[in-house]
């Protein structure tokens, strides 16, 4: 239980408050942590894409770090498909464009 | 009501470009924390000043604002002085407490009504200076003795906002914490004098309070259903609680514990006003199999009336019983905190 005497618990307990303006004030916040995809470094790009090679190539698996506007994720697997053309591997049952990799570890 | 909403909005926006620490705390009230901002901004007082003209300007609002060291007492500086003087602002120091807060009469702290006013009264406290040097273990055992009952924390509550000591930080992400509690409640347009009219608005409630619960992903185990009767003077009705036999979020499940539980206090009485809400939330994904459930089959039910309701409004679809006179439910979907939106 949260306690009247500690933390914020005074105004916690006391506030009134339309769950309507709650939900927007929520919404809000969520805004306020939106960030840019940030720009790789070309030497990044190439780190990324020799990783990206070298794990297909030999069947190891990668952890990627993926962009979220938001928070980024992650997706560990294999890589079983590369589509050169449409710049998009197959990762873990799932396609992920390759402008979205932030990060490539050997798992 | 919605303009009230976005307005508010607008107006902390305007807050945070002179703090990232601003709370909302009503609809028309706000902390913000300026300690960071003083080298950038100047002085508290030239702070307010800034914000009342930009938020005059960009809303036509005049704001006021009680600046002080804590929450408590920058809310007493607002609520006693800042309301009430020209330029709508009032600085309340640490060290002016004894000549500023103290002398006032007791129902003008925060947070003491018109009941505990009448209790401090008589207690031999009519002033919050009165309440303020009072010693903290002399003050329980007063409170004890005057209440029947151990009320030790709201006793240091209500010492600690006289001698002007808070510190609690003004919390931005105060409103992320999960709730303790879901509820509704509604005032009718008249008073409802049978058990099958209230059943109708404890079903009406008690739907919201679920449809909000899956939202959210949780879980209630404890229902709590109250009323009270239209004479606000001569207070009629109840607030009761109990414990299901087990945690649900599933409108049919809820509503039955509520019509007993609604049964079991109400004394006859005509009502206007009801509210339902559960507590001791959990997580919906997790919880005990017991032998006899149906919530699973409830849920899938359930799911496709909430995803309707999300996509075309709340009154796409309703219980048979909303549409009766009785019902307030397509009312209520035009309205925010009582008001028409």
């Amino acid at each position: 239980m949260r306690k009247k005497l500690e933390g914020n618990g005074l105004w916690e307990s006391s506030r009134m408050m339309l769950p309507e303006h709650k939900e927007r004030i929520l919404e809000v916040n969520h805004e306020l942590v939106r960030k840019e995809q940030p720009i790789l470094d070309p030497y990044k790009w190439e780190e990324i894409n020799e990783r990206l090679s070298d794990a297909y190539r030999n069947g190891e698996a990668v952890r990627l770090v993926l962009w979220d506007p938001f928070e980024n994720r992650s997706i560990t697997g294999m890589i079983t498909k590369l589509d050169v053309l449409a710049y998009r591997i197959l990762i873990a049952g799932q396609w992920v464009k390759l402008s979205g990799i932030l990060e490539v570890e050997f798992a | 009501m919605q303009l009230y909403i976005d307005t508010s909005i607008q107006i902390t926006d305007i807050l945070r470009t002179y703090s990232d620490l601003v709370e909302p705390y009503s609809i028309d009230e706000q902390f913000i924390d300026i300690t960071g901002s003083l080298k950038l901004f100047g002085t508290p007082t030239e702070i307010a000043q800034a914000i009342q003209d930009d938020v005059r300007n960009a809303t036509g609002i005049y704001t006021r604002l009680g600046i002080s060291y804590s929450k408590v007492t920058a809310k007493m500086a607002c609520d006693l002085w800042a309301k009430k003087n020209k330029d709508g602002l009032f600085v309340l120091r640490k060290e002016d407490l004894p000549t500023t807060l103290w002398p006032q009469p007791i129902n003008k702290m925060f947070m003491v009504g018109s009941r505990m006013t009448a209790h401090f009264t008589s207690m031999g406290l009519p002033t919050i200076g009165h309440l303020a040097q009072t010693p903290l273990a002399e003050l329980k055992r007063m409170m004890k003795k005057k209440f029947n009952k151990n009320c030790d924390i709201d006793a240091e509550l209500y010492w600690r906002m006289a001698n002007g000591i808070d510190d609690s930080p003004v919390s931005p992400y105060t409103h992320e914490e999960a709730p303790k509690s879901v509820g509704h409640q509604m005032t009718l347009p008249r008073d409802y004098r049978t058990l099958d009219e209230i059943k109708v608005i404890l079903l009406e409630l008690t739907e919201l309070v679920c449809q909000r619960c899956r939202s959210m992903g949780y879980m209630g185990f404890v229902i709590s259903v109250g009323c009270q009767g239209a004479d606000f003077e001569r207070p009629t009705g109840f607030y009761r609680q109990m414990k299901m036999p087990e945690p649900t979020n599933v409108t049919n499940q809820v509503y039955h514990a509520a019509v007993e539980l609604f049964k079991q206090h109400w004394q006859k009485l005509p009502v206007r006003k009801v509210g339902v809400s559960l507590s001791q939330l959990s997580n919906e994904e997790e919880y005990q199999l017991s032998l006899f459930d149906e919530r699973e089959r409830f849920r899938l039910l359930e799911k496709t009336t909430d995803a309707l309701k999300q996509k075309y409004g709340s009154t796409a679809i309703m219980r048979a019983v909303s549409v009766t006179e009785m019902g307030q439910a397509k009312d209520r979907a035009g309205k925010i905190g009582g008001h028409y939106k």
